[in-house]
């Protein structure tokens, strides 16, 4: 075979063995790939750190370990800017409220998975981002929540959560409910978490991470938007005088300092003035 | 409207543009090199990039392209930084199968695919590199130069340098018996 045949060949040989041929986007492609157009203008065109004097004191005062998370990973977890990697593709600044239907099967789901009993305890948040489903739910005695894939809610057996994905926690003593000023808002609860997500090349064993606050709302405050260590903005769902919030963050480590950094809030009135809070 | 609302909305339809132009090519290049599974992660995170060094993107179309995947180049060899520092990004190829497709090609365009595919591991990344820039990405050699932050005429020397040691790859493995499914490293050199 003379060089010209051979690179002919040789070219169109390579072109059949491309991995990744030149198709138009499916309709989920093009679906994450919006959701990133939107969590991209989301962020800040200039990094905005706040004023020390702006930054709370920071309470990571727990770092849950999912049901079915991986072992310790041996690879390394690229730093990647909009975090928590492809677990959270579809993962959107701005939450979706669940229907009451939809909101009481996910809380089903939520209870059955972390198998605990139904207390009549009511679903305090529901909401979706992407493809994931936020359920909060809390009475007096008790309280959980659960993240999980929307795809899982309504399957009733635990073992397919602790494969694909899912996290949640559950306490029979909750933290006593403060009263935040009107114009206020008080968080109770931060973490950070994972859901396992296989990977099997470079990423290997990297875990979808996020970072997820809790808290109490006064009467006047109708909005909470988090502003997000890693310049994210994102709107909280408000209910029954709570807020959630959750987005996807990366494993915190040393290496990794702006994951643990502090977040800040703005809360915006029924007026819709606003104002920055600390939390 | 005031000015500075009216300029962030300008740089919200250009950064539109070129998402919307060069997403596609940009996934593809970035799955050639990574896990498929990481690649619209890559992707979010080059564009994200992108929307913040809007006034760096070269205006041409091409170029802007070019310019992205120097940018993803370098997210990729940063994220494998702390394991090894290969300064070249190897490039992955599907895998190969045999099927109807098969039928209407020549048959020596079948076999030499699958000479292709067991040569292309034992490339260096380094020429992995250059090929695909080439072959599957699509550029032409000075976007590829820009890409890898050389000179045309370096890029055009490494890439004759590729496409030799890939077929003198090919060449002393279908010396012998040929046995497709066989790893190609595994095999003594003729």
């Amino acid at each position: 075979m003379n060089k010209h045949t051979f690179d002919t060949m040789t070219t169109a040989a390579l072109r059949d063995l491309d991995p990744a041929p030149r198709t138009a986007l499916t309709d989920e492609e093009l679906e994450r790939a919006d959701a990133t157009f939107a969590r991209i203008l989301a962020t800040p065109r200039h990094d905005q750190v706040p004023e020390e004097s702006d930054r709370p004191r920071r309470r990571r005062s727990r770092l849950l370990v999912p049901l079915g998370l991986l072992g310790a990973a041996g690879a390394a977890v690229p730093a990647l800017l909009l975090g928590g990697g492809s677990a959270f593709a579809s993962w959107t600044p701005k939450p979706q409220p669940l229907t009451a239907a939809a909101a009481t099967e996910a809380a089903t789901t939520c209870r059955t998975v972390l198998e605990v009993p139904d207390q009549g305890e009511p679903v305090v948040i529901a909401e979706r981002r992407g493809g994931w489903t936020y359920v909060l739910i809390a009475g007096p005695q008790a309280e959980g929540f659960c993240l999980m894939p929307d795809d899982l809610v309504g399957h009733q057996d635990p073992a397919d959560h602790r494969q694909e994905g899912f996290f949640g926690g559950y306490t029979t003593d909750p933290v006593e409910a403060p009263t935040p000023p009107r114009d206020r808002i008080v968080e109770t609860e931060n973490m950070a978490g994972s859901v396992p997500t296989p990977g099997l090349w470079l990423f290997s064993n990297d875990g979808g991470w996020f970072s997820s606050v809790e808290g109490y709302v006064g009467s006047d405050v109708t909005g909470v938007t988090v502003h997000t260590p890693m310049g994210t903005d994102v709107e909280a769902s408000v209910a029954s005088g709570r807020y959630a919030a959750w987005w996807p963050s990366d494993r915190p480590s040393s290496e990794n300092l702006e994951v643990m950094g502090a977040w800040t809030y703005t809360v915006t009135f029924a007026d819709g003035s606003t104002r920055r809070v600390t939390g | 409207m005031d000015s500075t609302t009216s300029s962030q909305r300008e740089r919200e339809q250009r950064f539109r543009e070129i998402y919307d132009s060069v997403y596609i090519d940009l996934l593809g290049f970035v799955r050639r090199r990574v896990h498929p599974t990481h690649a619209e992660d890559v992707v979010g995170e080059v564009m994200l990039v992108a929307w913040r060094r809007l006034d760096d993107v070269p205006a041409d179309v091409s170029a802007a392209r070019a310019w992205l995947f120097g940018v993803a180049r370098k997210i990729l060899q940063n994220t494998r930084r702390r394991e090894d520092r290969h300064d070249a990004v190897a490039v992955r190829l599907a895998e190969v199968r045999h099927g109807p497709a098969d039928a209407g090609q020549h048959p020596d365009l079948v076999a030499h695919r699958v000479d292709i595919a067991a040569a292309w591991p034992l490339l260096s990344a380094l020429h992995q590199e250059a090929i695909a820039l080439s072959v599957l990405d699509g550029l032409t050699a000075p976007e590829a130069a820009a890409v890898l932050g050389i000179s045309s005429t370096a890029f055009r020397l490494r890439l004759s340098r590729a496409r030799r040691t890939l077929r003198r790859h090919v060449d002393s493995t279908t010396a012998g018996d040929r046995l497709p499914c066989h790893l190609a490293s595994d095999r003594t050199p003729r």
